[in-house]
């Protein structure tokens, strides 16, 4: 059962309750503005589609980044696979059951934060701010958003309102297991298949051993084997002094592995774009110059930013979907890979390329199964690529590829 | 987060750009006389592509033996998840001291720091991740603590997007938008360290922190200004390290670490 299969019915409250996709949050008490800080961070994890963990970090990252008096309670839940990572704080308190196993936790039991997978549960209630665990939830369901409350209860869609933590239920109790072990491959979680001595369908003890299985096996480093040697850094010197007129090859000592293009050198020897007015690196003027197109070495073209904040130089061409290093040319260094989060499957495995060519960036779709999306800076329409038909990036603009968005950002071709 | 790999993980010590920091106490195989560590704890998984380069990349830090430089006991990784046991130190850091620096407390921390960097860049490797929260104090100076390894585990990453907006006050432009980190993007970087911890604010007045991409394009396109209430040598000096363009800077990490010191006497 994956929380985004259950049906969450608010308890009543003064606090908030918000769901998005496979994440759900309750929070009373503390400062508002914290509170939709709470929920903003939910919502983008949400939209992001961010791994569990990481969502566990951006939560303790506001904890601790915030005055406690500030903090409300709240209890946090995040879908990872068929576990869900439980993040409570304050008096926040949580009480899953699956049959007669019963798992209880509280924010109040430590003084920053629990935090822990549960991996076996049918219903899992909520409460903060003081509120009792509803036992008896209503028959709503909130599939998304935000409404008032102060707890509340998941149980799978199609149970009868009150279900609760009624041990005959049982809507599936057999499969559950089978499905458990996620990404970890820890054995004592897979008896299964092994036709043992055991036949209990008891189906648990180990909410609590899965994470002391994992800290057994851990990998360091030697730091007394070799090391590479690398050579010091060079030392920056004057520009002036490499100045390459067109249709010479750099000097051989530096061999750049760089794509060489044709551009201007303001008066200090930096390399621009053909079009520059002001020095991209140290803002001098370059109008009065005589406009001698030069050869050099091409800087990076300027950045894609990411909706979660991740930034990308475009110093070379990168190829994005959910397992972009399949592609040969990831292989043959010609593109880097940029792998991208995708729990939905919307990616294609090789989506599509930021190819720079010349001083231009280009995006293009790679023949992916959902599609390449644009739009301009302040337009409201997204306009669907042609696979295989490069589309020239104006700075400002925005691309969408899955649950992904991103805006490249220059400072080059101020025509 | 309680454990990772035979740490038992304390109090959290805070965010770094790209995971947490816990007090630990260090496992019995490392053999140290110490009886607190810091370990990172970093946010992303790691295959063994990144495992190598994080492994190579500290490794070769570890061997630079300098006393301006933390001492790294340990590293590895527990099911992807990567960590590594630095020195700990009771005085803090640049970004949240013990006690309260007095000018020429805070230049012989950056010095001590610019002195670990020059360190680093004569083995070839650039910090890329210099920032008050990474000048760590001792009594009479500072060590450079940490490594930037954004770029070394994501190769094109500049910005991971996990740590505090504010970070990206402390990276040369350049760095930003792709250019390999250098001796001058380290410099860059101790110039603006500096700048905070003396004058209190960032090179690039107020940032905004509403969004990453409003702060990025703060950055990028606004000029490094050093305050005005700023005596006029450290003024001079920070100006020449946070210059646009690289030939303007200290030329070494070690030019700059003699200067600093010679301010603080």
């Amino acid at each position: 059962m994956s929380l985004a299969g259950m049906r969450l019915a608010p308890a009543p409250g003064s606090g908030v309750v918000a769901r998005w996709g496979g994440v759900a949050l309750a929070a009373a008490g503390g400062d508002a503005e914290v509170r939709d800080a709470l929920v903003d961070l939910v919502r983008t994890a949400a939209a992001e589609a961010v791994p569990a963990p990481t969502v566990a970090h951006r939560l303790a990252a506001l904890i601790t980044s915030t005055e406690p008096s500030r903090l409300p309670s709240f209890a946090a839940l995040v879908a990872a696979g068929d576990a869900v990572a439980v993040l409570l704080r304050g008096d926040a308190r949580l009480r899953a059951a699956a049959g007669d196993d019963v798992t209880e936790l509280s924010g109040a039991d430590r003084p920053t934060w629990v935090d822990d997978y549960l991996r076996s549960y049918e219903t899992v209630a909520v409460a903060c701010g003081g509120a009792g665990i509803d036992t008896a939830p209503g028959g709503w369901d909130l599939e998304a958003g935000v409404v008032q409350g102060a707890g509340f209860t998941l149980v799978p869609r199609g149970a009868p309102a009150e279900a609760g933590p009624e041990p005959e239920q049982e809507p599936e109790p057999e499969p559950e297991l089978a499905t458990e072990p996620e990404p970890e491959p820890e054995p004592p979680a897979e008896t299964e298949p092994e036709p043992e001595q055991e036949p209990e369908p008891e189906p648990e003890p180990e909410p609590e051993t899965a994470i002391e299985d994992v800290v057994r096996s851990f990998e360091v480093v030697d730091f007394a084997s070799a090391t590479e040697s690398r050579s010091p850094l060079p030392v920056a010197a004057d520009a002036t002094q490499d100045l390459v007129p067109v249709g010479t090859a750099p000097k051989p000592e530096e061999a750049p592995a760089g794509v060489l293009v044709q551009g201007l050198r303001c008066i200090r020897g930096h390399f621009n774009h053909p079009r520059a007015r002001f020095c991209a690196l140290c803002g001098i003027s370059m109008v009065q110059q005589t406009q001698v197109l030069v050869e050099g070495e091409r800087p990076p073209l300027g950045i894609l930013v990411f909706g979660d904040g991740k930034t990308v130089g475009l110093a070379g061409s990168y190829l994005l979907g959910r397992d972009p290093g399949i592609d040969p040319a990831v292989g043959a260094g010609e593109l880097v890979a940029l792998q991208l989060d995708d729990p939905d499957q919307i990616l294609s495995r090789v989506h599509c390329e930021v190819r720079l060519a010349g001083w231009d960036v280009q995006l293009v779709d790679r023949n992916s199964a959902n599609g390449t999306f644009v739009r301009e800076e302040g337009a409201e329409e997204w306009r669907r690529l042609a696979s295989g038909d490069p589309a020239t990036l104006a700075p400002g603009m925005e691309a969408r590829v899955g649950s992904h968005r991103f805006v490249y950002e220059s400072h080059h071709q101020q025509s | 987060m309680s454990r990772i790999a035979d740490y038992e993980l304390g109090e959290s010590l805070g965010r770094g750009n790209h995971g947490r920091y816990y007090k630990a106490a260090p496992p019995a195989r490392l053999g140290l006389d110490a009886d607190v560590v810091a370990v990172k704890v970093l946010d992303q998984h790691a295959g063994d592509d990144e495992y190598r380069r994080f492994a190579n990349e500290l490794k070769l830090f570890a061997s630079v033996r300098s006393p301006h430089l933390v001492r790294l006991y340990d590293a590895g990784h527990q099911d992807g998840i990567l960590f590594y046991a630095l020195e700990y130190f009771p005085l803090g850091s640049l970004a949240s001291p013990a006690r309260e620096l007095a000018p020429g407390d805070v230049l012989r921390a950056v010095a001590g720091a610019a002195r670990g960097a020059h360190a680093l860049h004569e083995v070839g490797v650039a910090h890329r991740d210099i920032k008050p929260a990474n000048v760590m104090l001792i009594e009479d100076g500072g060590k450079l603590s940490d490594l930037g390894l954004a770029q070394v585990l994501n190769p094109g990453q500049t910005v991971t997007g996990f740590g505090p907006i504010g970070a990206i006050e402390y990276m040369e432009p350049g760095v930003v938008r792709g250019d390999p980190a250098s001796r001058a993007s380290d410099i860059w970087a101790l110039g603006a360290t500096l700048h905070k911890a003396l004058a209190g604010t960032s090179v690039f007045g107020d940032i905004p922190t509403d969004d990453v991409l409003s702060a990025l394009r703060h950055v990028l396109n606004t000029s490094p200004r050093v305050s005005p209430d700023l005596d006029d040598a450290a003024r001079a000096l920070i100006e020449s390290c946070v210059a646009p363009a690289p030939e303007d800077r200290p030329a070494t990490a070690m030019e700059l670490a003699e200067r600093l010191e010679v301010l603080a006497t």
